[in-house]
């Protein structure tokens, strides 16, 4: 970078000046110096023309999308205190926690004084579904899903449930993965909007999810990522997300994602 | 009749969506995250309504909220997933197709901001975009009034001469 991070201190003044955020007295000692010295009137019009136009912005307020931020105000409602707070199974994992890491540290010493309150308060909740999905399959073993029995009358009525609540057709045929047992769906909430996570038991890959949410979001083409160890592939239609996650290695999960979104 | 405090809150989010839309557009440099973020927003305001003075400013109540939701947990997310901050090539957003049409100068302006570092584009953001004093600017970002001055100026020697800013360029798609 050539110009350093650091400004002139007479950069950072003149700068007040211009704001008008000097006081009085600095106002009046600068506008004398400025009077009596070319070099420094100078500087000040060139930092003049360093305030960006606001108007400039103005576009960006045009381009916003009013009705689905409209829609998300609609639907915003905070979580319920404490008492309720359980009744998200996301939350909580999440509380639990933080409660198991504090005990921990408390365990072997560590807190040696009260948490400050930051600490104690369970963390807001993730920042997309996505994120909460990885969080969550976080949690899981093989041992997890290897437990629950095969029961493919019970597996068709869960797909079943979940697809009636997300207005599509989920059968253990359309969300079948080559070399995965499907081992059960749950529909879970994700900010009032219905989540459904599908869960597999891949031998080489361990816990699988096919993830589905009727989140209204445009549609947008499959893409990858990277979250909290996993790799993920998802993709948007007709205001429905979808997302595959596991340690897969990419080029399968996007042969897996292709054929989910071929079928789904 | 007395409006609850969460109902007088979410009545007055919604005349500020937008505006914190753009906020989390120029923080995050991607449509998505600004969606998020607000609705994050929305929630947390939604919850600590109580905590919001009448008679003080709801917008800058709702900006600070948005901007610590941003520090706490999406930038969080994205150093967790490997991906740093959004470099110069990602925060280009206004794309120069669309800019020819509408105002060539107004897009390089949004581009020069967009290319400033984050801490100095928030600052510039509030204090020159949404109006913010110095004090309102550092108790919504958190700083010393000092930094905000400093940021400020950083910016303007940057933007009154974008040749010294090598993140500048103008991209079509």
């Amino acid at each position: 970078m050539s110009t350093p991070e650091t400004p002139l201190p007479i950069d950072v003044e003149l700068t007040g000046y211009l704001d008008g955020e000097l006081d009085a007295d600095a106002r009046h000692a600068l506008e004398a110096r400025l009077a009596a010295d070319a070099s420094l009137r100078a500087r000040r019009d060139r930092l003049a023309a360093g305030r960006p136009d606001a108007a400039a912005f103005d576009r960006l307020l045009d381009d916003a999308p009013h009705d689905r931020l409209a829609a998300l105000l609609a639907a915003a409602e905070p979580r319920p205190q404490p008492a309720r707070r359980t009744a998200n199974p996301l939350l909580a994992i999440a509380a639990a926690l933080v409660l198991i890491v504090a005990g921990v540290a408390a365990g072997f010493g560590i807190a040696r004084f009260a948490l400050p309150p930051e600490v104690q308060v369970v963390h807001g909740p993730p920042a997309s579904w996505r994120e909460a999905v990885a969080e969550y399959l976080a949690l899981y073993t093989d041992e997890t899903l290897a437990i629950i029995p095969d029961d493919p009358d019970l597996r068709r009525t869960e797909l079943a449930a979940a697809g009636e609540r997300l207005a599509i057709a989920l059968t253990p045929d359309s969300v079948a993965l080559p070399g995965m047992t499907l081992k059960r769906t749950e529909l879970l909430d994700f900010r009032g909007l219905p989540l459904a996570q599908i869960a597999y038991l891949s031998p080489e890959a361990g816990p699988v999810a096919f993830c589905i949410i009727a989140n209204g979001k445009p549609d947008a083409p499959l893409a990858f990522e990277e979250r909290d160890g996993f790799n993920v592939g998802f993709w948007t239609v007709g205001g429905i997300g979808y997302m595959v996650i596991g340690k897969i290695p990419q080029p399968r999960l996007e042969m897996l994602a292709t054929s989910l979104e071929s079928r789904v | 009749m007395s409006k609850s405090p969460h109902d007088a809150v979410k009545q007055g989010l919604g005349d500020h969506l937008a505006r914190l839309w753009r906020y989390g557009l120029v923080l995050s440099g991607s449509r998505d995250m600004a969606e998020d973020l607000v609705q994050a927003t929305c929630l947390r305001a939604l919850e600590r309504a109580h905590q919001f003075t009448p008679g003080t400013r709801l917008d800058r109540w709702l900006m600070t909220i948005l901007h610590r939701t941003w520090l706490n947990e999406l930038r969080a997310a994205r150093y967790r997933r490997g991906e740093g901050l959004v470099d110069a090539e990602s925060v280009l957003v206004f794309d120069g197709a669309r800019a020819i049409e509408a105002n060539i100068s107004a897009a390089q302006v949004l581009n020069q901001v967009q290319a400033l570092p984050e801490a100095q584009r928030e600052t510039v953001f509030l204090v020159y975009v949404e109006g913010f004093t110095y004090r309102e600017a550092a108790e919504t970002l958190d700083v010393p009034i000092g930094t905000v001055m400093s940021r400020l100026a950083a910016a303007r020697a940057k933007l009154s001469n974008p040749e010294s800013n090598p993140q500048v360029r103008r991209v079509t798609s």
